[in-house]
């Protein structure tokens, strides 16, 4: 248990520092002299050596990744180069905002796909199923940008207007002004995680329901709440955690094009801000922070299942 | 077959991918007007005859850009399936016959390739390349080509602890025969299965792209590209969102629904 | 006549499909009294696990009662509510399923599994439960206890975690248990002491049980009365002591004709035309498969009363000729027959030269794949040397983890040996990475998963000509083709047909007309008859034979099976853990000196057979086989015949045991014979006086 524990972990680091390289790599591969994009195109040759100098760009790549890795491992990613600042502290303020939205959209998709995989399930051939299911197979194939967009066009100006299209401060103004703004935001993420999540659940939920053991259940002559509660979920959650850790990947996805519909102030903005303006040091920060946070994610997914079920406990002990 | 035709979500889903498909192809010359033609007497106006789907803000037709749009969505969705299939089908057969350190090697890079967010993979890799279609369809193709890598490799799989895969070796077949002619007539239905469905999430991550301005560029637009750009008078003006969201979601809807309906037909049929 | 335990009335099953509706079981008729086994017995697609299904209403999807009733006592199980079936299930009817693997779940300790049902019905409290299902751990011989009970189903070995099974349905006192197959997929040994267990059940707990299984010689040993299933009607039914010794219906006839027992003579000799695709609705299912079919076995069946509580379907019943099965006298269980024991010594082959010659073959499983359950790497071949001659068929026998699936793998190229040689012909095969053709050629095998060693989407001709193209590189001319399928059996028609829409006896005969094709010198058939019903054994026995006359082949023989082994070996070699213990010919599993592990072979089997001599007895299965030790012999801590510590040090010598037959143990083989004599056979000396 402790060995696979340190495995796991020991395994989630070479990740973090492949991705930081792969990122660190693409971002040198960006076009344009990043000394030039900073002084302008009417810059003399002396200036931009200078600055070149000064920035350190004119050692071999492989020193400056290291140089670069040290920082990132004490927060400290680099200045902007438009905003003139360093990056770090905008990245931290901007960072808990986005968690906060994640935590909660994370929260609806883990209770609202469960549940209905397990609606589905165990109403499978009725017509509730047959409709839910049909639901949940379209709710897959809804973009967030569309989500977003009818969310808004529904309770933020369009149809009705109960909820702000944008506008998110943290919780300065109190919580229930945070939670009105994060209300369709949060949804807009909720929406195509909650289907595929459903469906994969319901899909584990039935093939329980069949399973060999399920039947001894049965014919013990247990009620059918004692058999659902005790003998179905803890075996059919296992694939259903293991795929809503997984889809924090797509998530954390999502949540840059949430963040630009609502104007959100969060770590997907400010990446998308990096990039329109070539600001590289916040774009190498965003999308190393992004990949550490999915990473944890997935070990965390991990924990979960292990912790649900008996059996891999045993195996890795 | 027959069980599948019968099925009324196959045969929708079926009719509407259909009429996405020849709806595109014909844009030419079902649109009525070009594209990025500009109607400055008729900015903004909502549906009517002569602009069925209405105008936007520079008084361009919707409904001729939606169908436009729709020519550059299946574009890039069918291309970057390509992709896709191109590296993981034989990536992900390869893996599967050979195991040991062959599969070992390939599954751990694309291992890597997935323990990217979906989205900052595509990102990143448009930033260096450059926003165009070509690009586009390159990133969403990389950034799937590891799942249908591991759905061809479980297909595979399945097939491949087959006792006739091992009745060949024996007889001394050799690998090529094998995996061509044993292993992958065995494995299609997943795979077109998975087809339908990666077809679906390539259109909904490069249409998310789109939507984000990483891809095709302005006048060009699809439909995501459509969403975004009347995002600042899309409440004043709701028929130029609500026509493209119509457009996507029942393209991807069908073909989630078609991949769902054959994968319970293949299913029904193992067990029969 | 009072209300039975159990009453089955006029039962007709049926399955809803894409085609419309198959009816699996019709007009099926019979009681269960108390205190009584009933045996429902039956091929693959006989329909008995139906019945099992329908009378536990848990009858999968598609599937419906047509007609009928079920009665438990005088209450219609068919029309009960939910409620009621609650009250009922598990209280007054238990079940034991087929796989205990699956059966248990896997995320819930077995503790739990085993009380929950106690505290639902018994309305007794948790510590209650707890040493009930502490004494119901000692009932079905489980030790350990508290340990057990903290135990996850996967910590415990199948033998185990059917016994647990058979505790959870004991641990309501039920009236009736249902038993599907609870031993198909246990090793011999295994299936012996449960079958032990059950039998001891019986005698002490006065158990009512419907107990169904395709396994003859355990219906034979366990069932008071037997009822006889083929497409899904009864043939026949009545005592089991009248049914299995004087058969009334040609199908039960030829069913005890086709097994194979550990005593007696070869069997197999009515000859049925080969198994049709489906049996026919109306009249007699069986009677496209009859020698003795005429026109009016068409009609309708009626079930006509032979004899007091004996009930046989077959039209000619009258007609039939006599028939009579020497049973070893099952009702006393233990007796053997005389004459057996004699040394009737199988004329040795000559000396024939070796087609295959293996040295000192070593085999370990990869790390990786063990990893999971331990850490040691185990050898699963050891050091193995044994010669396989021209025309003779050579049995390796052993349980499940012995290695003799890998020795066949080795031997084909599908496994990779770590050290030693097998020499074909002239050639060492065993480090090569790929085989030439005219090796492989030479080398053909047949699988245990007959289905799945044939593409299901190629046509059965496709298949047929592979080797042709293969090995020749050249069509197969039509005449070629017809002729191979003509050879098994088939007619030329299914040379069109996807191999995936054949029965299970058509495609078994196109798997081996592909092996014969090329004319091989050597056919390996991997457990080639485990997943054969009854009635095909024999037949493909026949004519495997047949072609070994036809070919002058060798066939190596992997198999668990004895009483098949002893009707087709000519030499046996026993494995244990990838060691070689005995090699002789057939008479060794035949009759003292057995080597100890061999001994408990032929005792499971016997003892499967209800012909164990009741003076020996081996020690049960309790745990699972833990790693053997460095040195010593590997059988040590099964051995009934133990010397002490020098089997645990010392690994035993060679000793020969007479021409062509080795014993590796420290016993002497002399010491072995006297005593294996002894105590297998005072009985007959016994009877014999009175």
């Amino acid at each position: 248990m402790l060995k696979f524990l340190a495995a796991r972990i020991v395994y989630t680091l070479a990740v973090l520092v492949a991705v930081s390289a792969l990122v660190f790599v693409v971002t040198e591969l960006l076009p344009g002299n990043v000394a030039t994009m900073i002084l302008g195109t009417d810059a003399t040759a002396e200036d931009i050596a200078r600055l070149t100098r000064l920035m350190g760009l004119d050692q071999p790549p492989a020193q400056r990744f290291i140089h670069w890795l040290g920082g990132v491992i004490q927060g400290d990613f680099g200045e902007s180069l438009r905003m003139q600042r360093p990056v770090g502290p905008i990245l931290a303020g901007r960072l808990a905002n986005s968690l906060v939205l994640a935590g909660i959209a994370f929260a609806m998709v883990a209770v609202g796909g469960l549940a209905l995989g397990l609606v589905t399930a165990l109403n499978e051939g009725t017509r509730l199923d047959r409709v839910l299911s049909t639901l949940a197979a379209i709710g897959t194939s809804l973009p967030e940008f569309v989500t977003g967009t009818v969310l808004i066009l529904i309770f933020a100006g369009g149809l009705f207007s109960v909820l702000p299209p944008s506008g998110y401060d943290g919780f300065r103004d109190g919580t229930v002004d945070a939670l009105r703004h994060l209300a369709l935001p949060a949804c807009a993420l909720a929406v195509i995680l909650t289907a595929y999540v459903g469906r994969v659940t319901r899909t584990s939920v039935i093939d329980a329901l069949r399973s060999d053991y399920v039947r001894t259940a049965r014919l013990k002559g247990l009620s059918e709440r004692t058999v659902v509660l005790r003998h179905v979920l803890p075996n059919a959650l296992v694939p259903a955690v293991t795929v809503l850790f997984m889809n924090l990947g797509w998530m954390f996805g999502g949540i840059v094009v949430v963040e630009e519909i609502f104007v959100f102030p969060g770590i997907g903005r400010l990446m998308l801000f990096g990039i329109a303006e070539r600001d590289w040091p916040v774009i190498q920060a965003c999308a190393v922070v992004i990949a550490a946070v999915y990473v944890f994610g997935n070990l965390l997914g991990d924990l979960a299942v292990l912790a649900i079920n008996p059996r891999l406990r045993e195996w890795t002990a | 077959m027959k069980a599948l035709a019968k099925d009324p979500l196959f045969v929708v889903a079926l009719a509407v991918l259909t009429l996405h498909v020849v709806l595109a192809l014909l844009a030419t010359h079902v649109a009525p007007y070009p594209f990025d033609q500009m109607h400055y007497d008729a900015a903004m106006k909502p549906p009517s005859t002569t602009y069925w789907f209405g105008t936007d803000r520079y008084g361009r037709d919707v409904f001729s850009r939606v169908l436009y749009g729709g020519q550059i969505t299946l574009a890039f969705g069918f291309g970057a399936v390509a992709v896709c299939f191109l590296v993981g089908l034989p990536a992900g057969l390869i893996a599967a016959y050979f195991g040991g350190i062959v599969d070992q090697v390939i599954m751990r890079i694309m291992d890597v390739l997935m323990s990217f967010p979906t989205l900052l993979l595509g990102l990143l890799i448009l930033i260096i390349a450059g926003p165009n279609l070509v690009n586009l369809i390159l990133a969403v193709g990389l950034v799937y080509c590891p799942r249908t890598t591991r759905v061809v490799r479980s297909a595979a799989l399945a097939v491949r602890q087959s006792t006739f895969i091992e009745a060949a070796q024996v007889r001394g077949e050799r690998a090529p025969y094998i995996i061509v002619r044993e292993l992958l007539p065995c494995a299609w239905g997943p795979i077109i299965v998975e087809f339908c469905i990666r077809l679906g999430y390539a259109i909904l991550l490069g249409a998310s792209f789109n939507y984000l301005g990483l891809g095709v560029q302005p006048p060009a637009a699809d439909w995501g590209a459509l969403v975004q750009e009347a995002r600042s008078y899309m409440v004043r003006a709701p028929w130029t969102v609500i026509f493209p969201i119509i457009f996507i979601s029942t393209l991807v809807a069908s073909l989630h629904l078609l991949g769902d309906a054959l994968d319970e037909w293949l299913k029904e049929g193992d067990v029969a | 006549m009072p209300d039975a335990l159990l009453g089955v009335d006029a039962l007709s099953i049926a399955y809803r499909s894409a085609k419309g509706e198959t009816r699996v079981v019709r007009d099926l008729t019979f009681r269960i009294d108390e205190g009584e086994i009933v045996g429902l017995v039956g091929e693959s697609g006989s329909g008995k696990t139906s019945v099992a299904l329908a009378l536990l209403n848990y009858l999968p999807r598609g599937g419906r009662v047509v007609t009928g009733d079920i009665r438990y006592r005088d209450q219609s199980l068919l029309t009960a509510s939910r409620r009621e079936l609650r009250r009922i299930h598990g209280r007054r009817i238990a079940h034991i399923a087929q796989d205990p693997a699956s059966s248990l779940n896997p995320a819930l300790r077995v503790g739990l599994q085993l009380e929950e049902g106690m505290l639902r019905h018994l309305g007794i409290s948790t510590a209650e439960a707890r040493n009930r299902a502490l004494a119901l751990l000692e009932e079905v011989h489980l030790r350990g206890g508290e340990r057990i009970l903290q135990a996850y189903p996967h910590m415990l070995s199948g033998g185990m975690q059917q016994r647990i099974c058979i505790a959870m349905a004991l641990a309501c006192d039920p009236d009736l248990i249902v038993m599907d197959e609870p031993t198909t997929g246990l090793d011999a040994s295994t299936e012996a002491a449960i079958f032990d267990l059950l039998r001891e059940l019986k005698a002490h707990r006065r158990l009512s049980v419907l107990f169904i299984s395709h396994n003859l010689a355990a219906v034979r040993g366990m069932a008071d009365r037997v009822v006889i299933l083929y497409g899904g009607r009864c043939m026949e039914h009545g005592p089991t002591t009248t049914v299995f010794v004087r058969p009334l219906h040609r199908y039960t006839q030829m069913l005890l004709n086709s097994l194979p027992t550990m005593r007696g003579a070869a069997t197999g000799d009515i000859d049925m035309p080969w198994q049709a695709a489906r049996a026919p609705a109306e009249g007699c299912p069986f009677r496209d498969r009859c020698d003795l079919a005429q026109p009016e076995c068409g009609q309708e069946q009626v079930l006509v009363e032979v004899a007091p509580a004996h009930g046989s379907a077959c039209r000619r019943w009258q007609e039939l000729p006599a028939f009579t099965v020497t049973v070893p006298n099952a009702a006393n269980g233990g007796d053997s027959v005389p004459g057996d024991w004699n040394d009737n010594d199988v004329p040795s082959p000559p000396g024939r030269e070796a087609v295959i010659a293996v040295r000192e073959l070593t085999h370990r499983y990869r790390n990786s794949l063990l990893a999971a359950h331990s850490r040691a790497t185990r050898l699963s071949l050891d050091k193995v040397s044994f010669e396989l001659r021209a025309g003779e068929v050579l049995a390796i026998i052993g349980e499940s983890g012995s290695g003799k699936t890998t020795m066949a793998r080795c031997l084909v190229g599908l496994a990779q040996p770590h050290s030693g040689s097998i020499v074909v012909g002239a050639t060492d095969v065993a480090a090569l990475r790929r085989r030439p053709l005219a090796i492989a050629r030479n080398l053909q095998i047949v699988f245990q998963n007959i289905a799945g060693s044939l593409h299901p989407r190629k046509r059965v001709g496709t298949i047929l000509e592979r080797p042709f193209l293969l090995y020749e590189r050249r069509h197969a001319t039509d005449d070629q083709l017809r002729d191979l399928a003509h050879s098994v059996g088939l007619r030329a028609e299914m040379l069109e047909k996807r191999s995936g829409r054949l029965s299970g006896g058509e495609r078994q005969r196109v798997a081996l007309a592909r092996a014969f094709a090329p004319r091989p010198a050597v056919i390996v058939l991997d457990e080639a008859f485990s997943a054969l019903d009854v009635s095909m054994k024999m037949k493909v026995r026949n004519l495997l034979q047949q072609k070994q006359s036809e070919l002058s082949a060798s066939y190596l023989l992997i198999s668990h099976d004895l009483p098949l082994v002893r009707s087709m070996a000519d030499r046996v070699l026993v494995l244990f853990q990838g060691w070689v213990c005995e090699v002789g010919q057939r008479r060794i599993i035949e009759a003292p000196p057995y080597h100890p592990y061999t001994e408990t072979l032929v005792w499971s089997a016997l003892a499967l057979e209800s012909l164990k001599p009741s003076t020996f007895e081996l020690r049960p299965e309790t745990s699972a086989d833990t790693g053997t030790g460095a040195a010593g012999c590997r059988f040590h801590q099964r051995c009934p015949r133990k010397l002490g510590t020098i089997c645990e040090r010392e690994a035993p010598p060679q000793r020969q045991a007479g021409p062509d037959h080795t014993i590796a143990c420290h016993i002497p083989v002399a010491e072995l014979a006297t005593l294996q004599h002894a105590e297998w056979l005072p009985r007959r000396g016994a009877e014999a006086v009175s």
